[in-house]
Order: structure tokens, then sequence, then C-alpha cells
């Protein structure tokens, strides 16, 4: 899901549900999406590095 | 006698095991500031004048028998209306929550029950604890104990009004961004946000499993490092340590590129002292503070929806309008962005601890504007506008993410007379290091006034 459509489908959400004053907080969410996603520490399945972490895996 | 307002903890012990001072003329008079300040300043929401009082009967006949508690032995403390005590409403500032009486103590109600403190109250804070101005409560908003134009800082205001006027001589309050150390900065009192996990938040309401501390806001460091000690068990010094040859380091970058001049110059005068009393000053950044506020958020918001989704389907009509707009929105943060906010988390706490290495603790304001005014919904620094949540949260709620043990303590004032603030930072395991240390720095740095 790319930010874009998340924030649009948020906000329709949103105003269906007669929030619109909230509006705003997710607008403001959505560019510390942007910040999260592009962080150096995420790692991507298309490479061969993978995370520390093996809780996760089957 | 009538207490004086500026009596901390550490004073009032002494008067009392001198017989100079009942703890029930101590607790009479901070409930006489209650009633008087109260309607003004907006600090308590709940009055328990009636057990305070029997239990400080109870205190004094325990004294006079010989049966000393310990440092907060008929002490008068509030405790943060989030903090469950038994037989009294916890209404986290909110119409949402059933008004049902506590049926039991939180674990740090209790362990301070057993320490003879006397409870006179559950002050006021933020709705939830979400906010850092304490002007979203469903009780009325808490107002400056300096100017009742301005907010004291939150979310745990009440707290923080409470100390500074003396309608109690301690405050335990919650921190999951700063809540804690904000009002504390704000107010010009002391904040300690231990260590994560280092306090249980059983019974607490929480707002981020992972972010939230319990802690005290007092006068004085001795006092905090009393209360720390009664929490958690782990004994701490009561002498300044000296500050020759300790190893500093001042936080730039993220920390200070935008702080209100007044909080500048006063930041820089307590580091040019610590300096001067033989600290080892260096300055250094944290590589990716720039991305703090984004974790901080994607954990924050995650957390707090969890917790509350069911009561706003229920009643979110009755949150107040800000705090709910926060959490609707919160609702619709994708699990995949709280994985990286976690996975940051851990970058972030890993650059500190590599700071720390080598150097006894690190250095940063605790609150890099003074107290806006109540109701601001932007503040403005050097030209730039920003949300005065952003901004009020900007120097704390690094070490919520990281869990660092962290400290405000007073270090002068701008032309308004409104306090500013130094924060100190330790290693994490090591927040009675971090308390001698700040002994050390309060013993210097007091004075500025």
């Amino acid at each position: 899901l790319t930010i874009e459509r998340w924030l649009e489908q948020a906000v329709a959400d949103l105003r269906a549900r007669g929030l619109e004053e909230a509006v705003p907080v997710v607008e403001a969410f959505a560019r510390s999406m942007k910040v999260l996603r592009a962080g150096d520490w995420n790692h991507s399945a298309a490479t061969a590095e993978s995370p520390s972490s093996q809780s996760d895996r089957a | 006698m009538t207490a004086q307002p500026t009596l901390d903890i550490v004073g009032a012990g002494h008067l009392l095991r001198s017989g100079r001072l009942t703890s029930l003329e101590l607790t009479r008079s901070c409930l006489d500031r209650i009633d008087a300040l109260n309607p003004q300043l907006n600090a308590f929401i709940t009055i328990t004048r009636d057990e305070a009082l029997t239990r400080a009967k109870n205190a004094d006949h325990e004294l006079a028998a010989g049966h000393d508690r310990g440092p907060l032995h008929g002490i008068p403390i509030s405790l943060k209306d989030i903090i469950d005590q038994r037989g009294v409403v916890t209404t986290a500032a909110s119409r949402a929550r059933d008004p049902v009486a506590a049926a039991a103590d939180a674990p740090v109600t209790a362990v301070l029950r057993e320490a003879g403190a006397v409870f006179v109250g559950k002050t006021n804070l933020h709705e939830f604890a979400l906010g850092t101005t304490s002007d979203e409560s469903a009780f009325g908003p808490v107002r400056h104990w300096l100017d009742d134009t301005r907010s004291p800082g939150g979310s745990s205001g009440g707290s923080a009004v409470a100390v500074a006027t003396g309608m109690s001589l301690a405050s335990i309050g919650t921190d999951t961004g700063g809540s804690i150390r904000i009002p504390a900065a704000a107010c010009g009192m002391v904040g300690l946000k231990p260590g994560l996990g280092e306090v249980r938040t059983d019974a607490v309401v929480p707002l981020s499993r992972t972010l939230d501390h319990v802690g005290p806001i007092t006068r004085t460091v001795t006092d905090a490092a009393l209360i720390y000690t009664v929490l958690t068990g782990v004994p701490t010094t009561m002498d300044p340590e000296s500050l020759r040859g300790r190893r500093l380091g001042v936080l730039q970058g993220y920390f200070t590129a935008r702080l209100e001049p007044a909080v500048r110059t006063a930041c820089d005068r307590a580091v040019h002292t610590l300096q001067e009393a033989g600290a080892l000053i260096d300055t250094l950044e944290i590589p990716h503070a720039f991305a703090i506020p984004a974790i901080y958020l994607g954990i924050l918001f995650s957390e707090a929806a969890a917790y509350h989704g069911a009561l706003l389907d229920e009643r979110g009509d009755r949150y107040t309008p800000g705090v709910r707009q926060r959490l609707e929105a919160a609702r619709y943060v994708l699990g995949e962005d709280y994985v990286r906010a976690m996975a940051g988390r851990d970058v972030i706490r890993d650059e500190v601890d590599h700071a720390l290495e080598g150097r006894h603790a690190l250095i940063a304001p605790g609150l890099v504007i003074t107290a806006p005014e109540i109701g601001a919904a932007t503040v403005s620094i050097d030209k730039i506008s920003e949300p005065v949540r952003s901004v009020m949260l900007r120097a704390t709620q690094p070490f919520n993410v990281t869990g660092h043990p962290a400290l405000v303590l007073p270090c002068g004032t701008d032309a308004r007379n409104l306090p500013c603030s130094l924060q100190v930072i330790g290693r994490r395991g090591a927040t009675p290091d971090l308390l001698a240390l700040a002994l050390g720095c309060e013993a210097q740095i007091r004075g500025f006034g």
C-alpha cells in the first residue's frame, strides 16, 4: 500500500465516519510514514541482506 | 507550624523527626494550599482529604511509637489521576471511562503506601496522557503556577503544579514522550523518568505499552532519588558527586537546532558552569535523530490505538475533541509501519548507547521552549512555526524510544521569569549513577534563579 493510497483511503474513511477534523492528523502521519519507509535500517526482501532476528521465520 | 512552599521531602523529614512538625500539620498545610490555589490552577481532579488526614495521624502515631517507615513516612504526595489508588476513581482526565473506584492500589501506589506516604489527591492531566499541555482535560485546563494564562506542560501538568506550589511535596507522574519531564521543566521542578521497566506500570492507564514510564516530580534531585529508591528498592546516594573529570556529552543537531533563545542561553550557561566545576565537556550528535519523531509516533499511535479502539467505537464523543482526533487517526497506522518504527527504535537505542561509551552522561535541553500560552496550537522559533506538541516533545521523546533514564532540573528563567531546564541522560541500567551525577549538577547549577 503506497503512502498516497493509504492517505486517500484513510481520509475517505474518516470523512465517511464524520471525523473530518482528524484529517490533518493522518496527513501529518503520512509525512512520518515517509521517514519510516525511507529509513536505512529497513531490510528489503529483494536483497540478500536479511534481518538479524529470526523470531518470525517459519 | 505552617509548612513553607519551598519545603522538600528531606527538610520535612528532619522537622518530623525532630518533633517540630507533625505529619498532620504538614498534611493540613498542603490541603489548605489545595483549597486556596486549586480553584485557580485546577491541578487536582480529586482531593482525598479524609484519607490523607487519617493516614497523617497514623504516621504521627507510628513515629511517636518508634516505627519509622523511612523518608516518605508522613509525607504528603499526590498521584497523577491515571494511577490506581484503592477506593478512588481513576479518571485519566476523561469522561469516557466508567467512574468506578479502583478496587486495589497500583503496585507503585502500594509501595508508596507501605513507605508511609500520605496521599492528598489525584492530579489533573492531559486526557489519557495524550498531550503535552494539560489543557485537553474533561476537568478543564491545568494552569501554570507562575502565569495562569500559560500551560504548565503535560501530560502530568497537575503534578508539576502541585509540587511547585506546595500542594504536595512530590507527585508521581507518567512519561510516554516526556510527560514527567516536560511539566517539571516548564514549572521549574525536577522530573525523573527512570529507565524503561524499572518502575512497574501495572494498574496505570496505559498510553503506549512499550513507551510508558512511571516516575517522580519533586523539588530537588535528592527527593527524586529518595522516591526512586522507594519505588524500585535500588539504593541511591544522597551526596552530590564531584563533577571533576566527569565526561559529559552535550547533544547537538536535532536537540539544539531550534531552541527558544532564552533556553539556549540558560542551557549554555549551565554547561559552562558544569565545565568550570571540572566536568569534561564535548559535543556530539545522534546520527538518526532526525527520524525520532516518526519512530515515536509510529509506536505511540499503534499502541494507543490498540488500547483505545473499542472505547472510541463505543463512546468516542465523550473524549475531548483533540485527543479523539489523534486517537482516531492513530487507528490507520499499518502493521508494517509499526515494525519499521520498532526497527528504527533499535537503531536509535544503539546510537545513544554508543554515545554514552566513554561518557558519564549526555546533556540536552529539557524543553526547547518555556511554558506556552494555554490553547496555543503552534509556536514560532527562529521564525519557523511548528505545532506546540512537536516542539515540546522534541528533547524528551528520544529517551522514551530508547529507554535510557533521564532527568530534568531547572537552570534559569526567561525574561518573563518562566523556568528553563537542563536534561541529563544516563546509561541504561544505571539510574543511580545518573542521580548521583545530577546531584552534582544541581549543586552547581542551582542559584541561577
